[in-house]
Formats: structure tokens, C-alpha cells, sequence
């Protein structure tokens, strides 16, 4: 069996005894060894130096030498030349001291006088086979260890008890040196009790025998807080497969935690600023109300200057036709005292003046002229009333709550009115009033997004220069679940591109200064949003653009059936 | 100047048109109303005018479009605005294209600003006619004595 073994040994005999000695000497010699050579020497020190110098590959040692003593002489020569094989030769009756030496680095032992040359040699093969495999054993081991020590995590291993039995070098470095023996729990955490099984991958582990894993928050020993995430496995099972062992690995996540700590700082830090824009939002949704009523205000103020600019005039024509009329009044009150006192001659020339002023100052034509006057300015006024009126039931100054029955066509009806100015020099609009049932909404948003779209229309057919004005057709009609609207122009409509980004907030073809590309989305956000209602938009280019809006019935205010019923409990 | 002056009066609205009139009815001057900027341009083919007084916003042809069109082929003819349209923009414009004399903002005052501005635009309008004529009697006499 061990003839595979090829090279010749190289044999020393540590033997105080020279007799013994020799004895062995021959045995060896006469065997079917190949042998390189046999060294005999009787002092402890003699076989330290020849060790010095000399490879070999087995001693055999008696224990009582001269200069040494026992085990002490095992151990002198095992810390000499640990990787030498070794068979130590005991006295009769020393059994147990032959036992010891095994159990201290010896591979085999001899009793004196006890052995005969088959014996020797047997033992012999099986030392230095059994020296080889433990050196085998002893490489991967240091191996394993170098490994686990140059691992940069700490690794520990734990028995049934909690108690750790074995910690790499990482773990030392980290949490200090006095694992070994400790409860894990009271090692890391300080803690007299265990870590309940949720929070320990250890216990887990110890439970069904899986792979788990846990973070923990860790002091190492410099005191510093440190997050781990250890995933811990069953390392030995007993019969039934139950783990005795566990090992557990520890992975610093600090940064990693610092990192989702930054991100969910970070998440929080754009939620609120989330949150503050959607309020801002509803802010630009009233500044751009403000704004296209502002834009309005231009359209209305000319649309209030012409009747206030003709009826002004009117006024003061009229107070220049009162002169005039007063100044004829006092001639005729002359004319009456003439009359009074029979003043015949005065008389005739007083009607003269009277004829005379009142040619000189047109007086027919001013008479003629009064209820014209009048007819005109009341006109006039009317228009500037109806305005008046039609802004506030527009923007709904005077709602005190926010939702109202509104009848949609009303309030198309107001929103026309108000932008009449903007509307008629660039297109008719036509209406195609359905029966709508009321809905329940805010008539001042509803009425601004119809404006939104019906100026955007207008603008929108203004841009193509055209001769002839552009049409815009407006129809209202209900379903079983909504009323609608259609706003539909002819004019250049929308392309393909552009299409998906009209409602886009600060969206604008329209040259600096005229678009603020908000309508469209304040729009959305009031149907859509607010309302829960939908708008939508068709458009082919150069065929003209169709938006359509539904506001749904479901909070419509009253039945149609029982509209002046008083709801029953209410 | 002993020849007749007339002034034409340009707006959508005819009751604006009617309240001029009674307005400027006992001025000394004729006057001629037209209710869109096209019959403004065939009542200027037919009359001799001398000061156009024209609102901006009207349908079909603007106030801006009769301006240009009225610098163009009557260089003499004094320009005047009657708008409530004041979004500077526009104002700009018509300054700027339209050359204009006068803006004046509705509503207006008859007394204090309308008719004087009128009384002063067709003075302005004489003594253009007679800078003209002089200067056109200098260039033919002498090409060098022909500056401002
Ligand atoms: N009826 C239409 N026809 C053609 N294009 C349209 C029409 N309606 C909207 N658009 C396009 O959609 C864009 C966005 O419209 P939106 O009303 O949101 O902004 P805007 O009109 O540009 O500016 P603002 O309404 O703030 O003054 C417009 O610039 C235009 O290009
Ligand atoms: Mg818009």
C-alpha cells in the first residue's frame, strides 16, 4: 500500500538506550524499506541539531532521553519540526503517556520491547501517511483560515446555546477580541436576553435549518453605529438534520443605509415639493383666471367704451342743447311779460329775437333730433348694463358657495356675451342648444374653460389671415350619464405633433407675450380635476379642431321630474 | 383758407357716428360719416377730405389697414385715431405704420379735447399744404435751399 510512496527515507532514531537503538537500526535496515539513511543518537540536543540541518522524514523518539523528560521532549521536537513524522517509544506499562503524545502532535506511539520489525514497520507507514494527510488537511485548513480571515466581513460561528465558538478575523477587528464563549446577544447588543426570533437570522436559522438573514444595528468597538446585514445558515446538523452549529456573516450596510436614508430624505423633499406645487397649481389656476379676465378686461373695456364714449357725447350735446333751450326759455318768459302787460311793440320784436335764435341755434333740429338722442343713450347704456351683468355671471362674483345648479347653455350663453369683442371680427359663432338638465358645478370655472377654448379658437383663425371669417359651431346635448358640449372651429387645426402637448401646462405656439400656454391645462384641471368630468380634443390639420367637454349628471342637482319638490329630510 | 374743408368720421358703431354728428353739427367744417373702412375708401375717392378721424377694431378691414392704405394714396390727409382699444401694442402700430396725428381714447371728452383737436389738426393740414407748396416753389428755384 505505501509502496506508492517512491523517494527513500530518511530515518532518525532518538534512543538513549544505544542497545534498543541499534536494535532498531537493524530491524529497519533488514525491512523492505528503501531507505536514504538512519540517524541514532541518544541526546535530546544532538537530535534538536541534526533536525537543523538535515531533512527527514521520520523520528522515532523515546521520550526519556538524558537531557529530556516526557512530553516536554515531544514537545521540543514538534516545535522544531512540526512537519516531520513522528512515532514515540514509551516504557512498558506507559500506555497512556503513548496516548498523550498522539493527542500532542505524535502520529503513532511504540511499547518498549514490545514490537517486533513488522510492527515497527507498520507503523511507519501508517505515521507517515498519516502525517501526509494531516498536512494535506492542515494546507486547506490554513487556507480556509486565510480565506476567512482576509474576508473583510466579520463571521462568526454559534452553537446551540448562542454562544459564539469561533469568530474570523474581521469580527475581531471590528467588535473586539472576547467573542469566543459570550452569547452572541450579549456580545453585540449587551443584552441579557436573546433577540426575539423575527429580528435574529441566527435563531431563524437554528429554527428550520434555512438560510436567513437580518440587519441590525451594531456598536463596534470604537463605539461607532454601524448597520449590518447578516445572513446566517445551518453549518452542522445533528442526526435528525437539526442545525448544532449556525454561521453567520455580517455585511457593513452603512453607507447603503446612509444612502437610503439620503434617498428617502430625498423622496420626502420631492413629495413636499410635490405638494407644493399642486397648491401652486391651484394658485395659477386662479392668477390665470385673473389673467384671461385681465386679457378680458381689454375686450370688455372697448367693448364698454363705445356705448360709454357715444353716451357721453350724447350728454354733453345734450347740455349744450339745454343752453340753448334755457336761453329760449328766458326770451319766452319775456315774451309772456310783454304779453302781461300788453307791450305790443316789445311784443313783435321779442318774437322776432325768437324766431331769429331759434334759427340761428337750429332749434328744429335740435327737437327733432332729442329723441334720437335719448334712443341712442338708452341703447347705449343697456349695452353697458348687459356687460356689467353678463362679468359677474360669468366669474360669478356674487356665488357665495362654490357649486351651483348650472345650466350649461346659460353659461355658454354669458361666456359668448363677454367675448363677443374678442369673438366678432374674426368669427361667427353658431349655437346648437340640446336639452340639458342642470349640473352641479362651479359656473365661474366652467364658464372660464369655455372661454379658454372658444379664445383659443379665435385665435387660432385670426393666425390664418383669412379672408372671410372662420365659423365656430357650439352644441350642447345630454346622455344618460352627462351633459356635453362640442366647440368646433374650422380653422387651421392642430397637427399630429402637437396634438399630445396641448394640454400640457406652459404649452404655447403662440408668439411671446400672447400665449401663456396655460389655458388648455387650467382647463383640464378644472373638468378633469374638479369636476370629474372629460375634455378632449380632435383635430385634423387644415380641417379645423373639435374639443368636447362632459360634466357628468351623478351630482346633478335636482330631477327634472321633481325640480320644485323639496327633498324629502333636507 | 377760404375753401371748403371736410372731415370724415370712420366707425362700426353707427350710434358713435350719430352722436359725432350732433357733436361737431354746429362745427365749421363739412363732415362725412362712414360705418366701415371700405365706404370711408369710396367716400375719400368722391370727396376731397382733409382730416380722417377712424376707430381701430372694425370687422373686416381694421382701422390699421384704412391708415395704410389712406398714407399711401392721400399722403395729406391728417390721421386721426378715435379708439378705446389701448393695448399699447396696437398703439405702437398705428403710431408707428400709420403716422398718426391724434389718438384719441373713448370716451372723449367734445369739448375740452375732440373738436379742438379737430379745429387743430386741419390747421396742422394748411400749414402742411403751405410749407409744401413753398418748398415746391423753392426746389424748382433753387435744388439747395430745400432743407426743413
Ligand atoms: N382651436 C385650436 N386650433 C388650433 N390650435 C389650438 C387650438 N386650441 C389650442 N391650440 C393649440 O394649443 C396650444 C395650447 O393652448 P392653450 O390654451 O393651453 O395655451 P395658449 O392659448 O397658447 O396660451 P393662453 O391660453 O395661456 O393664452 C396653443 O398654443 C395652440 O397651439
Ligand atoms: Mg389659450
Amino acid at each position: 500500500m505505501y509502496s506508492a510512496n517512491a523517494s527513500p527515507l530518511r530515518i532518525l532514531i532518538l534512543e538513549d538506550d544505544m542497545i534498543d537503538g541499534q536494535q532498531i537500526k537493524r530491524m529497519l535496515s533488514r525491512s523492505s524499506l528503501v531507505l536514504d539513511r538512519i540517524e541514532l543518537t541518544d541526546y535530546l540536543e544532538n537530535g534538536l541539531q541534526l533536525l537543523a540541518v538535515q531533512d527527514l522524514d521520520i523520528i522515532l523518539l523515546d521520550l526519556n532521553l538524558p537531557d529530556s523528560n516526557g512530553l516536554a521532549t515531544l514537545k521540543s521536537i514538534e516545535n522544531t519540526c512540526p512537519s516531520v513524522a513522528k512515532i514515540v517509544i514509551t516504557g512498558e506499562g506507559d500506555e497512556q503517556l503513548g496516548l498523550q503524545a498522539v493527542a500532542q502532535g505524535a502520529q503513532d506511539y511504540l511499547i518498549k520491547g514490545g514490537f517486533d520489525a513488522n510492527t515497527l514497520i507498520r507503523a511507519i507507514h501508517y505515521s507517515l501517511e498519516r502525517k501526509k494527510s494531516e498536512k494535506a488537511l492542515r494546507e486547506s485548513k490554513s487556507q480556509l483560515d486565510a480565506m476567512l480571515e482576509s474576508l473583510g466581513d466579520p463571521m462568526i460561528m454559534v452553537d446551540k446555546a448562542l454562544c459564539i465558538i469561533w469568530t474570523n478575523e474581521a469580527n475581531t477587528n471590528l467588535f473586539g477580541d472576547d467573542a469566543i464563549g459570550n452569547q452572541c446577544h450579549m456580545f453585540y447588543h449587551d443584552e441579557e436576553t436573546p433577540c426575539t426570533s423575527e429580528s435574529s437570522a441566527i435563531i431563524q436559522a437554528f429554527q428550520d435549518g434555512g438560510a436567513h438573514s437580518c440587519d441590525a444595528l451594531m456598536t463596534d468597538k470604537n463605539d461607532r453605529q454601524r448597520y449590518f446585514h447578516w445572513t446566517a445558515n445551518a453549518a452542522l446538523r445533528d442526526k435528525e438534520g437539526k442545525p448544532t452549529t449556525v454561521i453567520a456573516i455580517g455585511r457593513d450596510i452603512t453607507d447603503r443605509k446612509t444612502a437610503e436614508e439620503s434617498i428617502r430624505s430625498a423622496y420626502n423633499e420631492v413629495e413636499r415639493a410635490n405638494h407644493e406645487l399642486k397648491e401652486m397649481q391651484s394658485q395659477v389656476v386662479q392668477s390665470e383666471k385673473l389673467a384671461s379676465i385681465g386679457q378680458l378686461a381689454a375686450g370688455v373695456a372697448h367693448e364698454m367704451n363705445t356705448p360709454v364714449g357715444f353716451v357721453s357725447c350724447n350728454f354733453e350735446t345734450l347740455e349744450s342743447y339745454l343752453k340753448k333751450i334755457l336761453e329760449l326759455l328766458d326770451m319766452y318768459e319775456v315774451l309772456a311779460r310783454c304779453v302781461e302787460a300788453s307791450d305790443k311793440n316789445h311784443r313783435l320784436e321779442t318774437l322776432k329775437r325768437i324766431k331769429e335764435a331759434k334759427v340761428k341755434m337750429r332749434f328744429d333740429e335740435i327737437l327733432g333730433d332729442l329723441q334720437g338722442l335719448f334712443e341712442d343713450s338708452r341703447e347705449g347704456l343697456g349695452r353697458v348694463t348687459s356687460i356689467i351683468q353678463n362679468l359677474r355671471d360669468f366669474s360669478r362674483i356674487d356665488q357665495a358657495c362654490d357649486l351651483a345648479e348650472y345650466n350649461l347653455n346659460e353659461g355658454i350663453k354669458t361666456t359668448l356675451t363677454v367675448a363677443r369683442n374678442e369673438v366678432k371680427y374674426d368669427a361667427e359663432v353658431k349655437t346648437e342648444f340640446g336639452d340639458v338638465p342642470t349640473v352641479f358645478c362651479n359656473a365661474g370655472q366652467i364658464n372660464q374653460v369655455f372661454l379658454n377654448i372658444l379664445v383659443n379658437a379665435v385665435q387660432a383663425i385670426r393666425s390664418q389671415e383669412r379672408e372671410t371669417p372662420g365659423t365656430i359651431l357650439i352644441r350642447t346635448y345630454s346622455t344618460d350619464t352627462d351633459v356635453v358640449c362640442e366647440i368646433q372651429d374650422n380653422g387651421p387645426g392642430i397637427s399630429e405633433d402637437k396634438l399630445p402637448r396641448i394640454f400640457d401646462p406652459f404649452f404655447t405656439t403662440k408668439p411671446a407675450g400672447k400665449g401663456t400656454g396655460l389655458g388648455l391645462s387650467v382647463s383640464y384641471d378644472i373638468i378633469v380635476n374638479k369636476h370629474k368630468g372629460q375634455i378632449w380634443v380632435d383635430s385634423n390639420s387644415n380641417e379645423g379642431t373639435k374639443f368636447t367637454i362632459t360634466l357628468p349628471l351623478t351630482v346633478a342637482a335636482t330631477d327634472n321630474a321633481d325640480a320644485e319638490s323639496i327633498p324629502a329630510g333636507g | 383758407m377760404s375753401e371748403r374743408r371736410t372731415v370724415l368720421f370712420v366707425d362700426d358703431e353707427v350710434r358713435l357716428l350719430r352722436a359725432l354728428e350732433r357733436g361737431v353739427a354746429d362745427e365749421p367744417y363739412d363732415k362725412l360719416f362712414a360705418e366701415s373702412a371700405k365706404e370711408a375708401l369710396m367716400l375719400l375717392e368722391e370727396n376731397d377730405v382733409q382730416v380722417l378721424v377712424t376707430d381701430m377694431r372694425m370687422p373686416e378691414m381694421s382701422g390699421l389697414d384704412l391708415l395704410r392704405i389712406v398714407k399711401q394714396r392721400y399722403p395729406n390727409i391728417v390721421r386721426i385715431v378715435l379708439s378705446g382699444y389701448t393695448q399699447v401694442t396696437t398703439l405702437l402700430t398705428a403710431i408707428n405704420e400709420g403716422e398718426i396725428y391724434r389718438f384719441i381714447t373713448k370716451p372723449w371728452k367734445m369739448e375740452e379735447d375732440f373738436r379742438p383737436c379737430i379745429r387743430q389738426a386741419l390747421e396742422y393740414h394748411d400749414r402742411q399744404t403751405e410749407r409744401d407748396q413753398a418748398s415746391d416753389a423753392l426746389v424748382t428755384a433753387d435744388q439747395s435751399d430745400n432743407a426743413d
